[in-house]
């Protein structure tokens, strides 16, 4: 039998996970039946909390819920501070990676991003009544390689094996292949909440091989909900001279509300946006049409155009010779952005498979290839971003163009400058542009163990390897003596191999407490019920049994009374074992079967509902 | 070869007919043994995209999820070099621009001398050039001049490269019977192949210039 492998989109406003049901991928729901989790996570007193849950909090603990995490994923302080404004929760100034800070705690974006998908992790257990070890995690088909690392540091921090990190666009491609099992060529067009990817595939005969991919992984939703927030902004400063720029609850009302009204006039020509203000005791106002937001708009939609032009000019080919176009992600329901892309391609895009779901359907067929269960289909996808090293003069030079079939590899020979010399670094980059310092660092590398000779003769030869992630692997080895030379990396924006260990350890760690925080919960709701079930069944079962007997159910039932809002999670636990023997035979003689089935059934096996 | 597991015979680049284990490929083999194919310069991009496709569903890492991490391995690096192979050997450019590597006689890196037949007329356009740079002498007419220099060098790069594609089917004949001659055309190859890089270097200078739409390639 083939593994049990899941399929998870990790989205900027929403997560899924799905898995092979036979023949056909299916989104897996939660006990509510819900199959978006919203990828928010608040950080209460107890156990943090994501989802549905989490997003209540969004207002009233601003501060302490985080959302759009993806967009901080493999990125440093620098690169973010310009979008902090928008933020209601800290980030702390600091060299490297971004850490989000929540109370005393501070946190990285892997670590964050763990929480939802450990969340996932348990939606599909629950639902398949099995462990779940091994996923494959979408990302943006425009991520670089800090940000596909981050992910998988993320899946393992949720206690997953990241079989597979596999780009959104060409996921949806699989799901739709898999349905329709058409050929040709096609261009997906995928537009969610923090991120735009376009890529272009050629699927013949079961293989879908991606010829170009462009885009940008920082243009979403959450970019046109800014345009309608900075008007709202404004607009209350002049109206009501209030500045709620620096209110993050009344920042994060407003940004829902951009959100929700935009949303609204995908459908409709006009709206009504309602933003109560109680805090500053006014409510603001105002009618918006689809025109005035498209206006809005328009020149975010533009810019998604520029990238699908250069994808398929890498492709080689004309607008007129794609066989089809399909949308990707919820911003694609907006009108203005069809328009565009039918005006762009001169054709009419597909988006049958629901835009939400079609991604995480997707990860879950690669998931199936992974496990073995399908054969017949290839993902052949590309590196997004050119990969090179910056040499003298702060050039960067190409050693692999953008849009190369992956996995690929590419050798380069150093050498070392100064006689005795065994340490050689060289500077990692990836980004299409001339000089060293207008790309994206990814890392540092030091060979060491290179043995002393002269300088220049030693040849050091270099192998880049980029595998079926998109993840790049580094290794080296000195030519005239045929060692190996060790290879220690600095990511620029990542957390090294020690500090996703150690971040492991403390998961663990808190986990337990965790775990411990869940299983308190779970016991006091399983002790309300039965506390009530008995008082009930004690009002109506009283004349069957002894007083004797029903002195002894009392006294159990106000022990655990006693116990129920404590702490202590064993003495709770024993406590309502006591009970549940001292119910045992008043549960057999009552008359009313509910009853008794509640006093019978009462272990609450299920996680009570989230608060 | 013998298999790593089994010791068993075994042929490189495939899996052991006695144990199923995939095997490396061979250390020296090159773009065109990868692909299993003989060493020619004209290719049919769909017989290369077959054996493409076929070695890819062979190699690819998605089918080693379950084997060992030396098998695992083994089909990284193989997939690796058949991707590499195919990348290159499918632009007719640098698949010469590879065998002369392969044979000893690289293309020179760098910007190089213009050729001598238009040693002239670059002159000229570099001249061009660097006024229109400096918003010298009449504009709307020195774009109109330097169109139209784009136009004409666009032709003669195109004329370079379908005389170097000619010579492609006369080197597969010859290098099988005569080293020697073989050479010779190899070395006409490369004195055309510095031709069209120093062409295209002019004409991509030219397009940034004139913000033309489309790119030199
Ligand atoms: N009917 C609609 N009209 C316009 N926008 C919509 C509509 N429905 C959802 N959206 C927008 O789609 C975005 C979310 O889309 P989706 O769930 O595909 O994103 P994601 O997968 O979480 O993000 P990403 O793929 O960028 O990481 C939000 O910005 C939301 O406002
Ligand atoms: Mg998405």
């Amino acid at each position: 039998m083939a593994d049990l492998v899941i399929g998870i989109d990790l989205g900027t406003t929403n997560s899924l996970v799905a898995y092979m049901d036979g023949d056909l991928p299916r989104v897996i729901p939660d006990r509510e039946g819900r199959a978006l989790l919203p990828s928010v996570v608040t950080f209460g007193p107890d156990a943090p909390v994501v989802g549905e849950g989490a997003k209540r909090q969004l207002i009233r603990q601003a501060d302490r819920t985080v959302y759009s995490i993806k967009r901080f994923m493999g990125k440093g302080f620098e690169d973010v501070r310009e979008e902090l404004r928008y933020f209601p929760f800290r980030v702390s100034p600091s060299q490297e990676v971004v850490r989000i800070r929540i109370g005393e705690r501070e946190l990285t974006p892997p670590e964050i991003s763990a929480l939802i998908l450990r969340e996932l992790k348990q939606w599909a257990k629950a639902h398949l009544g099995r462990e779940v070890e091994k996923a494959v995690i979408t990302v943006p088909a425009y991520f670089n390689d800090s940000q596909r690392q981050a992910t998988k540091d993320a899946g393992r921090l949720a206690g997953l094996e990241v079989m597979r990190i596999v780009n959104e666009p060409t996921a949806a491609c699989l799901a739709y292949g898999l349905q329709r099992k058409k050929e040709g060529i096609i261009a997906v067009y995928d537009l969610g909440g923090g991120t735009f990817d376009i890529s272009i595939l050629k699927v013949k005969e079961g293989i879908f091989e991606v010829l170009a991919t462009n885009g940008n992984t920082h243009l979403g939703g959450d970019d046109f909900d800014r345009e309608l927030v900075d008007l709202i902004l404004r607009e209350v400063r002049e109206r009501h001279g209030a500045d709620l720029a620096a209110d993050p609850e009344a920042m994060q009302e407003i940004r829902l509300g951009a959100e929700a009204a935009r949303v609204r006039l995908s459908a409709e020509e006009w709206t009504v946006l309602t933003i109560p203000f109680p805090q500053h005791g006014f409510t603001f106002r105002r009618e918006i049409g689809r025109a005035e937001l498209e206006r809005l708009l328009e020149r975010l939609v533009q810019e998604t155009l520029e990238p699908c032009r250069l994808a398929l000019a890498d492709a080689g080919l004309e607008a007129s010779q794609l066989d089809e176009v399909l949308l990707v992600g919820g911003a694609t329901r907006t009108p203005l952005v069809r328009r565009r892309v039918q005006e762009l391609f001169g054709r009419v895009p597909h988006s049958e498979l629901n835009p939400d779901e079609v991604v995480a359907l997707g990860a879950a067929v690669q998931a199936h290839i992974l496990a073995g269960g399908i054969t017949h289909m290839l993902l052949l996808d590309v590196t997004p971003l050119s990969l090179g090293i910056e040499t003298l003069g702060g050039v960067m030079s190409v050693i692999i163009p953008r849009n190369t079939t992956v996995p690929t590899s590419a050798k380069e020979q150093f050498t070392t400058s100064v006689d005795g010399q065994t340490v050689v670094d060289f500077h990692v980059l990836q980004g299409e542009r001339e000089l060293a310092k207008d790309n994206r660092s990814l890392a540092r590398f030091e060979l060491r163990g290179i043995p002393p000779m002269p300088a220049g003769i030693p040849r050091l030869e270099v192998t880049f390897l980029i595998d079926a992630n998109g993840i790049l692997q580094v290794s080296a080895r000195e030519l005239r003596s045929g060692t190996a030379a060790s290879v220690e990396v600095k990511p620029s924006y990542g957390l090294t191999d020690e500090e996703v260990e150690r971040m492991l350890q403390e998961s663990y760690e808190h986990a337990e407490a965790d775990v411990r925080a869940r299983l308190l919960i779970e016991t006091r709701n399983e002790a309300d019920t039965v506390l009530r079930a008995t008082e009930k069944a004690l009002g109506q079962g009283a004349g069957l049994i002894g007083p004797e007997e029903a002195d002894r159910i009392r006294e159990a039932l106000e022990a655990l009374r006693a116990v129920r809002d404590g702490e202590d999670l064993d003495l709770l636990r024993e406590r309502l074992d006591r009970l549940n023997q001292a119910t045992l035979h008043l549960a057999e003689v009552l008359m009313d079967s509910v009853l008794r089935e509640a006093l019978r059934h009462r272990r609450v096996t299920e996680t009570p509902e989230k608060r | 070869m013998r298999c790593w597991n089994c010791h068993e015979s075994a042929p490189a680049g495939d899996r052991c007919p006695a144990c199923g284990r995939l095997q490396p490929f061979e250390e020296g083999g090159d773009h065109w043994s990868r692909l299993g194919l003989p060493r020619r310069l004209s290719l049919g991009g769909e017989e290369l995209e077959a054996r493409f496709h076929a070695l890819n569903r062979r190699f690819h890492p998605d089918y080693y999820q379950r084997r060992s991490e030396r098998e695992q391995a083994i089909s990284l690096e193989n997939s690796a070099a058949v991707n590499v192979a195919y990348r290159t050997l499918r632009d007719p450019i640098a698949r010469v621009e590879y065998l002369l590597g392969l044979m000893g006689m690289p293309l020179e890196g760098g910007q190089g001398q213009p050729p001598a037949e238009l040693f002239e007329e670059i002159m000229e356009l570099q001249e061009r050039l660097q006024e229109y740079r400096e918003v010298r002498g009449d504009g709307a007419k020195l774009e109109r001049r330097l169109a139209a220099d784009r136009a004409d060098l666009g032709a003669r790069k195109a004329e370079v490269e379908s005389r170097l594609f000619g010579l492609y089917p006369r080197w597969d004949e010859l290098a099988e019977r005569d080293g020697e001659a073989s050479r010779g055309l190899l070395g006409e190859m490369r004195t055309l192949l510095a031709t069209r890089a120093y062409l295209r270097t002019i004409l991509r200078d030219l397009d940034e210039v004139l913000g033309t739409a489309e790119r030199t390639e």
